[in-house]
This record gives structure tokens, sequence and C-alpha cells, in this order.
């Protein structure tokens, strides 16, 4: 479970998020929306420890994050997985070598570490390309790695940050699949940051949007439509098929 | 006040990555493997710039002391007075500042590169931690490395020095290492390579610092480089007084 209490966070006197509350069941998956500098990636990084709030704090299981000690936050942090924006892969390593690194670390045994790869590679469709260089594989395929290097350490948390933007419908898809069975196998809670108003319907159990620092609205995705509001009536034109 | 602000700044910044390093040295068990790894990459790396440098340093050092001592004293001694010159000073010196250029500068837009592109925010999200990965295989390795490059150049440098001695002021070989062996002190050869352990130290752990905190994208990234490289120029020569004032004073 995921709960955040009214998050304040600003950069250089610029608010960026003010009081925002948010809870996240458990193996629920939450999107996000909201406009480009609405602070959905900000958010994310509160939620894993990265940033710390002006004030208000989050949640998560039972521990406070803002207030652990490095060793419990790293502790807790094993228990997620996050996608990058823009992936983030370490680009001196191949890939093979960017899944391997988390579960060497933590001492996986190589056999082990190479049965989990094979399969987080598999999952993103991505088998064969264990020996490229991130810089040798396309922006597409660098999303990919990046969401199978966020499950190889097979987490219970997913923070998805924009995994669709700037990729192929069929790629997009194919990521959209996946979200949908990693949360039905496996169970995952997870958190989309997304414009991708068809990913959101398709992945998600609920929908916030994020806008002047707060959860403006929460909806199931079942009530998308008939929900009133008009800044996420303009998220859904956006596929809403043209009538005219 | 800004500067002594920025000082401040810096003196708690230091610390603070310090303190981390040592923190980090509590997982040294996972260590070795990239430190050799970074060793490998600083030493032979530099290696043949570090070679040339010597050559040219060893040759001019000939020719120089020559020039000044001539009228005063045989030729004979002239191999004891370039080599003290090179074990004392040149050596360690102008190999922390050939290095402090390729190295300082290389870690630094490594480093830069990682933050900015939020390769470090990704190694955070793993639980590894990035001074531990990072910075600790790079500072280990460079004050190993840069000794080791350090005693490569000095021989390189009394070879060249010798060579030139003979072709330029006709002092044979022999008479030339007589000459480095007659006034040879121990004190000139561990005061030189200690100054070059500390130089190795902040060559690497300023160019892992100054990468480690920029911030801007690739501007930033350049930025940090700069920094990096003029910071161990002058660190380097700022020890260099300190510890030879200690050690020689
Ligand atoms: N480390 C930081 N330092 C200063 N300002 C920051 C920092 N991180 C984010 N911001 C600012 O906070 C605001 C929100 O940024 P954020 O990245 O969360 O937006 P976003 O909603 O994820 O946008 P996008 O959809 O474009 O990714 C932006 O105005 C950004 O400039
Ligand atoms: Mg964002």
């Amino acid at each position: 479970m995921i709960r955040i209490e009214n998050l304040y966070k600003a950069f250089e006197g610029k608010p960026v998020l003010q009081g925002l509350s948010l809870e996240i069941a458990d193996g629920e998956t939450v999107a996000v929306l909201g406009k480009s500098g609405s602070g959905k990636t900000v958010l994310l990084k509160h939620i894993v420890g990265l940033l710390k709030p002006d004030r208000g704090t989050v949640w998560v299981d039972r521990y406070e994050v803002p207030r652990l000690k490095r060793r419990a936050l790293y502790e807790l942090r094993r228990r997620f997985g996050f996608v990058f924006q823009a992936a983030a892969l370490f680009d001196s390593l191949t890939v093979y070598e960017n899944l391997a690194l988390p579960l060497r670390d933590r001492g996986v045994p190589e056999p082990e570490i190479r049965r989990r790869v094979q399969e987080a590679l598999r999952r993103v469709g991505l088998e064969g390309s264990e020996n490229l260089y991130p810089s040798e594989i396309s922006g597409g395929m660098q999303k990919r790695v990046g969401v199978a290097r966020a499950l190889v350490t097979e987490p219970r948390y997913l923070f998805y940050d924009e995994p669709t933007t700037g990729l192929d419908p069929v790629t997009a898809d194919r990521i959209n699949d996946l979200m949908i069975r990693l949360k039905q196998e496996l169970g995952i809670t997870a958190v989309l940051v997304t414009h991708d108003m068809r990913s959101a319907l398709r992945v998600a159990d609920r929908l916030v949007l994020l806008s002047q620092g707060r959860i403006r609205v929460s909806v199931p995705v079942t009530e998308v439509f008939s929900t009133p509001d008009p800044e996420l009536q303009d998220f859904l034109e956006s596929i809403r098929p043209k009538t005219e | 006040m800004q500067g002594l602000l920025n000082f401040l700044y810096h003196v708690g910044a230091f610390s603070r990555l310090l303190f981390y390093m040592l923190r980090g040295l509590r997982e040294i068990r996972k260590l070795p493997g990239l430190i050799v790894q970074s060793i490998a990459h600083i030493g032979l790396g530099s290696l043949p710039l570090v070679a040339v440098a010597s050559v040219f340093t060893g040759m001019v050092a000939s020719v120089q002391t020559a020039y000044q001592v001539r009228d005063y004293v045989p030729l004979d001694f002239l191999g004891a007075g370039v080599a003290k010159a090179i074990m004392v000073e040149l050596g360690p010196v102008l190999t922390a500042l050939v290095v402090a250029g390729r190295v300082g500068a290389g870690i630094a837009a490594e480093l830069g590169t990682m933050r900015v592109t939020e390769q470090i925010d990704a190694l955070e999200l793993m639980a590894i931690d990035p001074v531990r990965f990072l910075v600790l295989p790079r500072v280990i390795a460079g004050t190993i490395a840069i000794p080791l490059l350090t005693v490569i150049a000095e021989v390189v440098a009394l070879i060249g020095s010798a060579v030139i001695s003979y072709l330029v002021v006709q002092v044979s070989f022999a008479t030339f290492f007589h000459g480095v062996q007659l006034f040879f002190l121990p004190k000139d050869l561990w005061g030189g390579l200690l100054k070059s352990v500390v130089f190795g130290f902040l060559i690497t752990f300023l160019g892992c610092f100054y990468g480690f905190h920029a911030e801007g994208g690739a501007v930033g990234v350049g930025r940090a480089t700069t920094r990096a490289v003029v910071a161990s120029a002058l660190a380097v020569l700022m020890f260099d007084y300190i510890l030879g004032s200690l050690i020689y004073g």
C-alpha cells in the first residue's frame, strides 16, 4: 500500500506539489495524468525517496519514506522497480549487464542471474539483444530494456514514467500488454505516469489527474467518460473519434 | 562574502563526499573487481601520454641543468642534479598535471553524464550506493595508479635525460648514472612518490566530485569537466608546495 499525505514541494521558490494526497491499494494500477511540467515525475521521485518533501509525507507499506535511514530506504527499494522517462540505461554496459547489475550486487548466483535476465528480456520481446550496448539500439528498444531492468528484481511495486511516450502504436501496445500481464500474473502494484490516454484506459484500474500540485480528479477507469470534469474531458478529447 | 560562502560550501560538500566514501568502504568486498578495472583504465590508458611527456621532461631537464650549472659545477655531477629534480618535482608534478587533464576530465565527464541522464538515480533505485559503486573504485585506483605511473615516468625521464646529456654535452652514461647515485637520498624518491599518492587522490576525487554534482544537461557536464581540471591542477600545485615544505623544508 502507498499513501501520500499532503505533499508539498517547491524548487527554488516555484511550487510544484501543493498538498497532494493519494492512496494506492495493493494490486492496484493507478494512472497519473497531468500536463507536462505538472509534477508527475516529481511525485514518483518522492514515493521512491529520490526527492524529499518540503512538507507532508509518503508511506509505503509500514515505512515512512522521507524519514527512513539510508539502509532502511535501500532495503525498501528492493521492492521497487522504476522505469525512467528517458530509460537511464548504463551506457557503459551491455543490455545483459544492465539487467544483471542489480542482481549481481545483491549476490544472486550467476546461473540464477542468467535465468532471470533471459526471462525479463523475453517478457519485453528482446531476446537476442543481450550483447548490444544502449547506444546500438533504438529509443523504443531502450525503453523496453528499461522496463525489463525494472522487472528483473521481481519488484512488488512498479513505477512507470511515461513508458509508451514516443513509441510507435505497435510497440506501445506491446508495453501495455506487458503491464497488464504483470498486474494479472504477479499482482504488482503500479503507478503509471502517462500522457497516453489509450494506455491509461487499457492498463489502469483508476485514473488520477494531477493539476496545480494536487490530485484534481480520481476515478475508476469505468467512470472516466461519465465524469464531468472539464480538464479530464480535455485529456479524453485526444482519443475521442472525431464525430463531425 | 560570496567567496567565503562558496569556500564553506565546498568544504562542506567535500567532507560529505569523503564521509560517504568511508561509509562505502563497509562494502569493500564488492570493490576489488571495479578497482582493478579502473586501474587498468587509468594506468594503461595514460601510459603513452605520460611516457611521451616524460621523455621530453627528461631531455629538457638535462639541457636546462647543464646550461645553469656548467660554469660552476663539473658536468660529471649533471646526473645528480637532474635526478633530484625529476624525483622530487618534475616526475610527480608533471605526471599529475598530465593525468589531471586526461583522467580528471574523463571521470568528471563520465560521472557528469551519468548524473544528468539519471543513471546515478537508477543506481540509487537499485539500492546500489553510487558513491561506493562509482566514486570509491576510481579514487582508490587513482591513488594506486598515479604513483605507479610516476615511477615509470621518472625512469623514462632519466633515460631521456641521459641520452641528451650524452648527445649534447658529451657526458657518458656511466658518468651520468654515477652522478645519479652519488648524491641520491632515499627521501628524494619516497618524498616524490608520497606526493604523487596525494596527487592521485586529489585528481580522481575532484573529478568524481564535480562529475557527481553536475546539473543541467550537456552544458552542465562541460562545466563540471572544466572545473574538475582547473581544480585538480590548482590542488596539485598547492599540495606540491605544502608537502614539499613539510618533507624537504
Ligand atoms: N531537480 C529539480 N530541480 C529543479 N526543478 C525541478 C526539478 N525536478 C523537477 N523540477 C521542476 O518541477 C516541475 C515539474 O517537473 P516534472 O518533471 O515532475 O514534470 P512532469 O509532470 O513529469 O512533466 P513531463 O510530462 O514533461 O515529464 C517542472 O517545472 C520542473 O522544471
Ligand atoms: Mg516527467
